[in-house]
């Protein structure tokens, strides 16, 4: 239930009250709605989450993105940045109030926000926010600090540092007596599960800038696979869980209350063109007029994901139908017929996929039957998270990548990258971000696959869960009320 | 969503023979997506599209031209969007065909991302394809709902914007003039009209920071100053120059009562439990020849869009006299208007841009 502001409210205004009942007409007694309509302050939030973090610090950030993705929302219970995104995706002052740079956008000066404590009520300083973030930056930057002010000079421009310094490991921090780390976040660390095993406690910080959060406490066990996961929640042992695609109608049909973000991830290939199976184009485009995206995203996906034709979802661009995903069989077969690859090329294809997501699995396992329809041998290897791979060399790799952001030309930056993608002189006007988009696709070094949503499955007690719409949590505006008794699929 | 691509003319094995047909689809991209905010109307902007697409054209050619529609425009308004594209490029010189028999084809689509309406106009001329975009900020229209209840409620809105709003409220010197007054977390907006000149007045709440700030307006205007209450708070600004006059302390909580100054008059709540599916309910001026009228919003949280209804209440129980009047998002604030200078108003949540709405309220009767 929401929260309406109520002003001069008759349960405590006799004034109010007389007028109240003078328009009612009658002797009534008026209650005060909506007192109890406001959030409620209070309980504890059991929380499980598939991927392990090692450590609640931006300094040993991981490399694979679902453990980065899993990092990010465990240090931001703790941390702030100095600037962050609102719902809309539009940069806000957090730990910064106010910011500017020069015209190259080689220095960039932040105003720090007084009056701000760590967790452990030391206060936050312009030093020793510096400092933390020059450990986050690394060398390339230089990190320096003013009377009020952090200074961040780069030799090269970075227009986009204020859409990078909102995401990631980009988060101020001082290390504690006890060389533990202690952030302004919303709640502080009670108990660290050493290694990310077992139940970590969060308590709320009392006296946290941006008010204090409106659980007393956040139960937080890494680790746990999906099938545990879906078990908690339908028993009633856990409050938020994560939901893969292929389990929210499942849970959902068992009763389970489920929460689902906008397309948030993508399946893509990424294509080696040096290597000789797929150095001709025409093989390339025969690769992707063959993947049927409609099976991996109404089947393997169970329609948690929808086609992809190219790099980012609709919701971000607008433009998601200038990018049409074909599937033609036969044009695939009379492109690799015109290539002669069958002749020079009888080796399989190396596919990599991520050994560790069922998901990545299933989908470079449709993508394997497709190719052998027209023709190509595909061999699919795993691939562990921390990049020691199974097989010497790959000729395809399944991205699996998160948009992390809604700005398009940061999450294509990163998106490039990821893809092995070399990094666009400029992306600063929409004619270059739509251009650096439909590069790679047109060279077919790039098949986007699926966009997938983010799923959650909910207690009934679980009250305003409101991620952001790129996908995450929002853990310090969630809180607990009684059962909702209806259930339903939606918070 | 997707739609497969379609090209007027097939492809030839010498097509394929050295590269991709998308190596050879040359998309040359014009784009003007600006980030400020348009004030345009739908039809300026489906003019500036359409001036886009004729300067890509070649010269005489005859077009056709097919408006798509993926977004949450209104069927009207993609007819009023059609027409206009097409006048426009008639005006332009280009002459468009009604059938397929046209070697150049334009196809306008009218999509959306989570900020802007996108509108894309692909020119293809066999495998030669160009793209043209533009992006309009959206403005819901005012909208309100007919029914053949007794009571209908409208809807207009004031002000929208991403700052985070607590409250609103309005206050005119009788002879056309008003001020929109915003209540800030941390300080109140007040504007002459709508779009006039404006002044934020920072003022300290007391309390300290909260992750669910709350706040009320109650306005007023005595000569020349407006009043409000502010946190626990009686401020005054000057009209003329909107500078803060100063504020001092009330009596009692929220506000409480400042005899001879301000008309003492508050929501207040019907009595018993909700109605199904309602949660804050808060008692109106009735009209409409009504009697002990109440509006009641939904009972969602603030993942949820939120609705209105006016109902009654009667011997038998609340019965409802309006249908309910749907908006984009869960309603923050609400104030039926309890007396006759109040008017009703609401402050949204909007869902879908993640704006603040403020609106203003009023009841029509028998349509």
């Amino acid at each position: 239930m929401k929260r309406i502001v109520c002003p001069l409210s008759a349960g405590n205004n006799p004034c109010a009250t007389l007028v109240a009942l003078l328009a009612l007409g009658a002797a009534v007694t008026v209650p005060n709605a909506c007192a109890s309509t406001r959030p409620q302050v209070g309980g504890t939030l059991r929380v499980q989450m598939s991927e392990r973090v090692s450590a609640i610090d931006p300094r040993q950030w991981p490399s694979a993105p679902a453990q980065a993705a899993a990092a990010e929302r465990v240090d931001a219970l703790v941390f702030d940045r100095l600037v962050t995104l609102d719902e809309r995706g539009t940069l806000q002052p957090a730990l910064a109030i106010s910011w500017q740079h020069d015209a190259q956008f080689k220095r960039w000066q932040f105003r720090i926000r007084e009056g701000v404590k760590f967790s452990d009520g030391s206060p936050l300083t312009s030093p020793v926010a510096a400092l933390a973030l020059q450990q986050s930056l690394g060398i390339s930057f230089d990190v320096s600090a003013t009377s009020d002010s952090v200074v961040i000079r780069v030799e090269h421009p970075v227009p986009q540092l204020l859409s990078e310094l909102a995401a990631g490991r980009y988060f101020v921090f001082h290390v504690a007596e006890d060389n533990s780390l202690v952030g302004t976040g919303p709640f502080r660390v009670a108990e660290w599960a050493a290694g990310g095993s077992g139940n970590s406690i969060f308590v709320a910080n009392e006296n946290c800038w941006a008010g204090r959060p409106f659980v007393d406490k956040i139960e937080l066990a890494m680790g746990v696979d999906f099938q545990q996961q879906a078990s908690a929640i339908s028993f009633g042992q856990a409050d938020v869980v994560e939901l893969p695609a292929y389990q929210v109608r499942r849970a959902a049909q068992r009763g389970v209350r489920t929460a689902s973000s906008d397309p948030v991830e993508s399946f893509a290939l990424a294509i080696d063109p040096s290597r000789p199976g797929v150095q001709d184009a025409r093989v390339r485009q025969a690769i992707s007029l063959s993947i049927d995206r409609a099976s991996i995203a109404d089947v393997i996906l169970q329609k948690q994901g929808i086609m992809a034709g190219g790099l980012f979802p609709n919701w971000i661009t607008g433009y998601a139908h200038l990018f049409p995903a074909t599937f033609d069989m036969a044009r695939a077969k009379e492109l690799l017929a015109a290539s002669g690859r069958e002749l020079s090329h009888p080796m399989p294809l190396v596919l990599f996929y991520d050994s560790g997501d069922a998901e990545a699995r299933a989908v470079a396992d449709r993508v394997a039957v497709n190719l052998r329809e027209i023709g190509i041998m595909v061999q699919v290897s795993g691939q562990t998270a921390d990049g020691k791979t199974k097989a010497p060399v790959a000729d395809l790799r399944l991205v699996r990548q998160r948009i992390s952001m809604p700005d398009p030309a940061a999450a294509l930056s990163r998106l490039l990258s990821s893809l092995g993608e070399a990094a666009p002189a400029a992306l600063e006007t929409p004619e270059q971000i739509y251009a650096a988009e439909r590069a790679p696709i047109d060279a077919f070094r790039v098949i986007p696959l699926a966009h997938i949503t983010e799923s959650y499955g909910l207690s009934p007690q679980v009250r305003d869960w409101m991620p952001p719409r790129w996908g995450g949590w929002n853990l310090a505006d969630v809180w607990l009320g009684p059962p909702s008794g209806a259930g339903g699929n939606s918070p | 969503m997707f739609r497969e691509a379609t090209r007027s003319t097939p492809m030839t094995a010498a097509d394929r023979s050295t590269r991709s047909f998308r190596a050879i689809l040359f998309l040359f991209v014009l784009i003007g997506i600006p980030s400020a905010v348009r004030s345009a109307t739908l039809d300026d902007s489906a003019r500036e599209l359409a001036r886009k697409i004729a300067a890509a054209l070649p010269v005489l050619e005859n077009v056709s031209c097919e408006i798509r529609n993926v977004s949450s425009l209104l069927p009207d308004e993609v007819f009023r969007i059609d027409h206009a594209v097409r006048a426009e490029l008639q005006e332009r010189g280009v002459r468009v065909s009604a059938g397929n028999g046209a070697a150049v084809s334009v196809v306008v689509t009218l999509s959306e991302n989570f900020e802007n309406l996108v509108w894309t106009g692909e020119i293809r001329r066999g495998d030669i394809s160009q793209v043209v975009l533009i992006a309009i900020k959206r403005s819901v229209e005012n909208r309100a709902i007919s029914s053949k209840m007794p009571v209908t409620i409208r809807s207009e809105k004031l002000w929208e914007g991403p700052e985070r709003i607590l409250d609103s409220g309005e206050v005119s010197d009788g002879i056309g003039k008003s001020w929109l007054v915003l209540l800030l977390r941390n300080g109140v907006r007040i504007q002459d009209g709508r779009t006039g000149p404006a002044n934020t007045i920072e003022l300290t709440p007391n309390q300290s920071a909260s992750r669910d700030p709350e706040g009320f307006l109650k306005v007023w205007r005595t000569g020349g100053t407006v009043g409000f209450f502010f946190s626990t708070q009686v401020c005054t600004v000057n009209l003329e120059t909107l500078d803060l006059i100063g504020c001092s302390p009330t009596q009692g909580s929220n506000g409480g009562v400042i005899i001879g100054m301000v008309p003492i008059v508050g929501d207040a709540a019907p009595p018993g439990p909700p109605q199904p599916g309602k949660g804050a309910e808060v008692i109106m001026t009735s009209v409409c020849g009504g009697s002990r009228q109440f509006l009641a919003a939904g009972d969602g949280d603030y993942t949820k869009t939120d609705s209105l209804q006016v109902f009654q209440m009667e011997p038998g129980g609340a019965v409802a006299v309006s249908a309910e009047l749907n908006f984009p998002g869960p309603i923050t604030a609400l104030h039926a208007g309890i007396t006759v200078q109040d008017a009703p108003s609401a402050v949204v949540r909007n869902l879908t841009t993640g704006n603040y709405e403020a609106y203003r309220l009023s009841f029509i009767c028998g349509q």
